[in-house]
């Protein structure tokens, strides 16, 4: 059972945690021309990296959105990233 | 006899005598005894048979290393299966009856199939039952096989306590090591947690008996556990650490006594110090699974913890220095000792229901017992469940922990610190950070392997009755690698998974193929350490708490009504109501609700606010069709789609005010809706320009429905004049707001009425009361279903799947004209999105006369090979249209109608027509009527 | 489909969920509850924010839920909907949640039956993931604590902490 650092409220148990996506991907302007490879890469196509990844995650508890990087090997965690500046 | 009590020593209590029986026979032991002891001490030496050839077995190990002795035990009126007897604590009245053996240990009958040997090696199953169909023999061979019976009443209040905790550091294990860790990490100021599987601490003092920092070891031990509380360290004892797991966390499972299921500790570790000692490897030799021949150091515990004598002429075959200190304890004991060295010449057993000489070069001797060592082994598998990494030794002839997992450190036996006094001295520098001395070693051991192509059959795992040959053919066959190894033999597949026979495995395919032990490498270490319950992962979810539901403000009022109750998306909700069966009641309440008012309790429909200066764009994004044009006041349909174009909901917006919508989204996906509106909201938009508030919970809707709909309204004084179709108002209600929508799920004028859940009780006994003063009533989720599937109204999931995009479903409009970005947009014009056989939503018509049909029939193409081209997916008898109804996915079905199909189920075929997917008032008529 | 009425008890309306050996767990009602989100969520409430483990010591406070979100309890009457002057998002909550009062010395052990909340791991935040749902928890005193879930789960917080008890209730 993994131990993820939400940005906001700190260290919690991987049960309140979710894959969201990998980060860095964005979705193609839709309004203008999009190629059928444009957007198949961008629905379907994953890095799945062996070792350091970067990938957006939701704490379903308190519903933030964050970046965490970690190691898809060792299962390290290296950085939980806010995706936004606390306002506060 | 061979075993017997000794008069005075170990950590039972002689003054008290427990009854026991094994195998319908009835003998005594004493407090402090486990199953295993208990019997050795009364002389009997069968205590199992193996696996595969039912051969006799004794206990080669005393604690959790032996594979042999696995009994079905009985206490009062509970029944455990595979009970280990050397780890089993003996208690007054216990009945035990070895497993896998009829009518009891010694005569099996079973046991004349050790004769068919030959035929039954490695690979046995893979290579004789292929022909003609495995399945022939499947069931004779699965009652062959298989260990303990269940006992099918179960064990009642067997419910596994589960704690979430935490702790600065863990120390596994109890012996000289871990208390010497656990002491100094205590008296230092760390939080500490020391964990012992045995009921007593100590470990491996008791067969050792000599004197730690001077003092006999119960005394030592006592004193080391009165200065770790004193420091405020905590100790578990009957503890296991069974696995360890990412980040720290390591799975204790804690005995609670026989019967009674463990208690299971989540423990969040800063650190931990594994002090698990380690085992003796068993010596490959023939006939070396006779019993009486059993470890060296399960000889010694026997009479250090349990003061029992195992054998009187005692044959020592140790190829290490420990048999020296071994050889004194024994002889000390009363027994007479006699060693050899296994690395001298080859050793044999001989006997046929038990050891009776041993063989070693040209020479026999007797000997009742043989005690067997080829060499430590630490056991090092936390240390491999955290990601550490092993190294070899060549001095030690063992695999010991390498490169650290993160927080952890071994001391003691588990690191290969043989020598008592170097491992105190070692672990009291690990817990508190000091630095170590050089390593050093008195311990010494000349290696001895298995050796290929030796005499007689050699055991390798004694329970699954893997033996030399067995390895050496698996080697012949090319399954050489030792997970390959252990697939096709089995080796190490056996209760002890592997703690008895690996090394050796492992060493006699290296020896096999000439390769040194490293490189052959070990198998996989995985939790858990020890076979735990399966209650273990159970606990209270069980019952209603195994897949609790949501409830309904409301259900005490259904249930007073007589509701049927059903789950439906994950809430409790009402079926039916009344008395009636159900095919009549819900034939009922749809004809009802057709005839005058049905009233329902949709409080399951999703109340999600999106509000902010951006919502607007936002929620216009997130639904396939155009919200921007909304009015405020205004309610209109849409499908939430996913990126891949494909329905994934489909609901009302109502627009509250230009930065307020409420989000009426289907009750079975509140919370996938609310998470994936999050999720855009914060990956894709402003997250401070737009909020989103799920407030399902805080109200409860009631819908009425049906013609008489508007005058139960009135009756109840709410406004109805100003509400036109697709439109609501907000009112008062017993002093609380009240919100009224204009929305039809069923056709008929429709009224969504909602409350603060505290208000609903009111609520529906007024609209109850007006409902029934004009011929209504209460309708449940069934014959709301009915009512829906009239009309053609779909619900997502059912009538799509995961395929279905929305101009399936005939809604072409926003695809081929929305000019604003939206989600799941560009996947709707791939070739895919464009075919023209895409399934599409239509309805059926069945034969004059015929029954419904059954949901999930296929419609086929004709001919000798019939395919599917789509199936039904809602069929009901309407009351209303007196006939059946249907809809399905079909193939091309929107240019199709009126053409006559072949539905196919279950090997019959029907005819049927394709229609469109509305059968009732298709004019729409009855909506604002 | 099939009646299933029978496989699940009936709603408990007693308050009193639990009173065991000094242990008790109490339904309570609070006034209002109010859902607030914005920029500036956690400074337009006038009355205490709680995280954890702070403690609340009257009957008003607002409960920190998000980096951006509070709960009001007990909190002045407003105005539902987008407030663009403040910039901030209102709806109220008060049926929605239901709020249970656990007392006594073995509440932090129970607690530890439903998962890890250790009051010397403080957080921002009261939400969490405790018997399998999410809750808000936070602490009333030296040995209270309030428990609120989604009012549909009130149900399954009471059988699963009676379940609790009454398996391991002695040795909590």
């Amino acid at each position: 059972m993994q131990l993820f650092p939400c940005p906001f409220c700190g260290d919690r148990d991987e049960r309140e945690f979710h894959f969201a996506a990998e980060a860095g991907k964005s979705r193609p302007d839709t309004t203008g021309a999009v190629s059928d490879a444009e957007w198949a890469t961008y629905l379907y196509a994953q890095r799945n990296d062996k070792g350091p990844v970067r990938e957006v995650w939701v704490h379903l508890t308190c519903a933030e959105l964050f970046v965490l990087e970690r190691d898809s090997v060792t299962m390290a965690v290296l950085r939980a990233t806010p995706l936004r500046q606390d306002p506060a | 006899m061979t075993g017997r009590r000794i008069e005075a020593g170990g950590l039972i209590d002689r003054a008290a005598r427990l009854n026991f029986s094994f195998d319908g026979r009835n003998y005594t032991g004493h407090p402090g005894d486990t199953l295993a002891s208990a019997l050795l001490a009364n002389g009997v030496r069968i205590l199992g048979r193996s696996f595969k050839y039912h051969r006799p077995r004794g206990p080669w190990g005393a604690w959790f290393d032996d594979p042999n002795a696995m009994m079905n035990v009985r206490l009062g009126r509970d029944e455990l299966p595979n009970c280990p007897a050397t780890t089993t604590a003996l208690v007054n009245g216990m009945s035990a009856r070895a497993v896998n053996a009829w009518p009891s240990a010694a005569h099996d009958i079973k046991g004349g199939l050790d004769l068919f040997h030959r035929w039954l090696g490695a690979g046995f199953y893979y290579k004789t039952f292929m022909w003609p169909n495995w399945h022939l023999f499947e069931p004779s061979i699965r009652k062959m096989a298989g260990l303990g019976a269940l006992e099918m009443s179960g064990i009642e209040g067997h419910v596994t306590d589960r704690v979430d905790d935490v702790c600065d550091l863990l120390v596994v294990g109890g012996g000289a090591a871990g208390l010497s860790a656990a002491r100094a990490a205590a008296e230092a100021g760390q939080g500490v947690l020391l964990v012992e599987d045995h009921p007593e601490l100590g470990g491996g003092l008791y067969r050792r008996g000599t004197p730690v920092d001077g003092q006999p070891p119960v005394a030592w031990v006592a004193e080391q556990r009165h200065a770790i509380e004193a420091a405020g360290g905590r100790i578990l004892t009957g503890t296991t650490a069974y696995g360890v797991y990412d980040h720290g966390l390591v799975a204790l499972s804690e005995d609670r006594g026989f019967a009674k299921a463990p208690r299971l500790w989540r423990m969040r570790v800063r650190r931990a110090i594994l002090a698990a000692g380690a085992t003796d490897r068993p010596l490959t030799f023939a006939n070396n699974d006779l019993p009486g021949i059993m470890a060296v150091e399960a000889g010694l515990e026997f009479l250090g913890r349990h003061g029992v004598l195992v054998g009187q002429k005692i044959a020592l075959a140790s190829n290490t220095s420990f048999g020296d200190l071994a050889a004194e304890r024994l002889e000390a004991a009363g027994a007479t000792v006699r060693r050899y060295d296994p690395t001298a010449r080859p050793l044999q057993g001989i006997g046929r229901k038990g050891l009776e000489a041993v063989r070693h070069g040209r020479y026999r001797y007797d000997a009742d017992v043989l005690l067997a060592s080829a060499g430590w082994t630490p056991l090092v598998h936390l240390w491999r469940h955290a990601g550490g990494k092993l190294r070899w030794s060549d001095a030690l002839s063992a695999f010991l922990p390498g490169d650290p997992p993160e927080g952890m450190a071994a001391v003691g036996a588990a690191n290969g610190t043989f020598d008592l006094d170097h491992a105190v001295e070692e672990a009291g520098c690990v817990a508190t950070g000091t630095p170590l001395p050089q390593p050093r070693t008195r311990y010494h051991i000349a290696p001895h392997w298995p050796e290929p192509g030796g005499e007689g059959r050699q055991w390798i795992d004694f329970q699954h009755d893997v033996t030399l040959k067995d390895v050496e053919q698996a080697a012949r066959e090319n399954y050489t690698s030792v997970e390959h190894l252990k697939r096709y033999t089995t080796l190490g597949m056996a209760s002890d998974q592997g703690k008895t026979s690996n090394m050796a495995g492992l060493a006699a395919m290296a020896a096999i193929q000439g390769r040194p032990i490293p490189e052959v490498g070990t198998t996989t270490f995985r939790p858990p350490f020890v076979p735990v319950p399966m209650e273990l992962y159970h606990g209270t979810n069980r019952g209603q708490q195994f897949h609790p539901l949501k409830r309904l403000a409301l259900e005490p009022q259904h249930r007073a009504a007589g509701a049927a109750l059903g789950e439906y998306g994950g809430w409790l909700r009402p079926a039916w109501y009344g008395e009636n069966p159900m095919t009549q009641a819900i034939r009922d309440e749809a004809l009802m609700a057709r005839q005058t008012v049905g009233v329902l309790d949709a409080s399951p429909l999703g109340k999600i606010e999106v509000m902010g200066p951006d919502a607007e764009a936002f929620v216009n994004f997130i639904y396939y069709n155009t919200i921007r044009t909304l009015k405020p006041g205004r309610i209109r349909y849409g499908l939430m789609l996913t990126e891949g174009g494909v329905v994934y909901d489909d609901g009302v917006i109502a627009r509250v005010a230009a930065d307020h919508f409420v989000i009426s989204c289907s009750s079975s996906h509140v919370d996938g809706v609310t998470a994936l509106l999050e999720s855009w909201r914060q990956d894709g938009n402003d997250p401070d320009r737009i909020f989103v508030h799920d407030c399902t919970a805080h109200w409860a809707t009631i819908t009425v429905t049906g013609p008489e709909a508007r005058r139960v309204m009135r009756a109840l004084d709410l406004p109805v004049q100003d509400v036109p179709h697709m439109s609501f108002c907000d009112a008062i209600f017993a002093g609380r707001p009240l919100r009224i929508a204009r929305v039809s799920f069923t056709g008929d004028t429709s009224y969504e009425m909602s409350v603060p859940t505290g208000s609903a009780l009111a609520l529906w006994q007024a609209v109850k009361e007006a409902a029934e003063g004009r011929g209504g009533g209460p309708i449940g989720v069934e014959a709301l279903s009915v009512l829906r599937a009239e009309k053609g109204y779909i619900m997502v999931g059912k009538d799509t799947d995961g395929e279905t995009m929305p101009h399936d479903l005939g809604f072409t409009g926003p695809r081929e004209k929305k000019k604003a970005a939206f989600v799941g947009d560009r996947s709707l014009h791939t070739a895919t999105a464009n075919a023209s056989d895409r399934r599409q939503l239509v309805g059926l018509a069945v034969e004059e006369g015929a029954p419904a049909l059954p949901t999930g029939a296929h419609i086929v193409t004709g001919g000798e090979r019939p395919a599917s081209q789509g199936y039904v997916t809602s069929s009901y008898d309407s009351p209303i249209l007196g006939r059946p109804i249907a809809m399905a996915l079909i193939a091309g079905g929107h240019a199709r109608l009126g053409e006559e199909v072949t539905i196919w189920h279950m090997d019959e075929t029907r005819s049927a027509t394709i229609t469109a997917a509305c059968a009732f008032d298709r004019q729409g008529a009855r909506l604002d009527a | 489909m099939r009646d299933d009425r029978l496989k699940w008890d009936a709603p408990a309306s007693d308050p009193k969920v639990l009173a065991q050996d000094g242990l008790h767990v109490t339904r309570v009602r609070p006034t209002r509850l109010t859902l607030i989100s914005g920029v500036q969520a956690r400074r337009a409430s006038a009355l205490p924010l709680i995280g954890w483990p702070d403690q609340v010591t009257s009957e008003q406070f607002a409960l920190c839920l998000r980096r951006d979100r509070i709960l009001e309890v007990g909190g002045p009457d407003r105005l539902p909907g987008w407030d663009a002057e403040a910039g901030l998002a209102i709806s109220e909550m008060t049926d929605g949640y239901a709020m249970f009062h656990l007392d006594g010395d073995r509440t932090l052990g129970l607690l530890k039956r439903g998962g890890v909340a250790r009051p010397d791991q403080p957080s921002p935040s009261v939400v969490r993931l405790m018997f399998g749902m999410d809750v808000l928890l936070y602490c009333r005193g030296a040995s209270g604590f309030g428990l609120c879930v989604p009012g549909p789960r009130a149900e399954t917080l009471r059988s699963a902490l009676r379940a609790h008890l009454s398996q391991h209730g002695a040795e909590i």
